[in-house]
């Protein structure tokens, strides 16, 4: 596969790649939004580090992303290749979507049903970007462990 | 009754000494999409089946069948 060229439906799936790792890094800016609430003095300065050091990695992620549709996939082939359900990449995507929504939706209802709107500790927005983190780092993490090569002799080289 | 689908995709590849890409290429998906169909961790779309089974130039279920699981 190295010495051959890839097509733009494998050009695809490594956007499809990019992306949940693009994703997994937001979440990771959330999380670290998230963790102010938590932490005080020095390390609190070590987290607006981090965030900024985040923040930087996930423009870069965003830029190749972007590059990599925009360099590696025709026009004309763009909305079969990312969309449509054909594709594994597609499929597993759209699986991930489901358990984001799905476990996000199951904080946010314990969130509902426990926090009391009076006597809660921290303010909305804390709540707030809890639930983005969970949703991102959800849908990043479910991609990459189902789009992971799990039986590498099904992955056969050249000639059969 | 519960059923997993079962196909061929090796076999016939083999017979005509193609690889997973040089498959993925004719039918125009990636070369993930080939590997996880052979080894059934993806069910295919009816299009994908039958664009293979096309390029074979079978009935799609002679690469393509049910097997009951019990």
């Amino acid at each position: 596969m190295e010495n051959q060229k890839r097509s733009s439906a494998d050009h695809a799936d490594i956007q499809r790649r990019l992306l949940s790792i693009t994703i997994l890094v937001f979440s990771l800016i959330y999380a670290t939004k998230v963790a102010f609430y938590f932490v005080d003095g020095a390390l609190s300065e070590y987290l607006t580090y981090a965030g900024y050091g985040l923040a930087a990695l996930a423009l870069v992620m965003i830029i190749t992303t972007i590059y990599w549709k925009l360099r590696f996939i025709p026009v004309n082939e763009r909305y079969q290749l990312l969309s449509s359900e054909d594709s594994f990449a597609n499929a597993m995507m759209n699986k991930s979507f489901k358990h984001s929504w799905m476990y996000t939706l199951l904080l946010l209802f314990l969130i509902s049903s426990l926090i009391d709107k009076q006597s809660s500790t921290y303010p909305a927005q804390f709540y707030i970007d809890l639930s983005v983190f969970l949703m991102l780092s959800t849908f990043s993490l479910s991609f990459i462990i189902l789009f992971r090569v799990e039986n590498e002799e099904a992955i056969e080289g050249e000639g059969v | 009754m519960n059923a997993k689908l079962e196909n061929r995709i090796n076999v016939f590849r083999a017979e005509r000494r193609m690889s997973q890409s040089d498959l993925a290429n004719e039918i125009g998906v990636s070369r993930k999409t080939i590997s996880t169909i052979e080894v059934g961790r993806f069910v295919p779309s009816t299009i994908i089946a039958l664009k293979i089974a096309q390029f074979f130039e079978v009935p799609v279920e002679e690469i393509f069948s049910l097997e009951e699981i019990s």
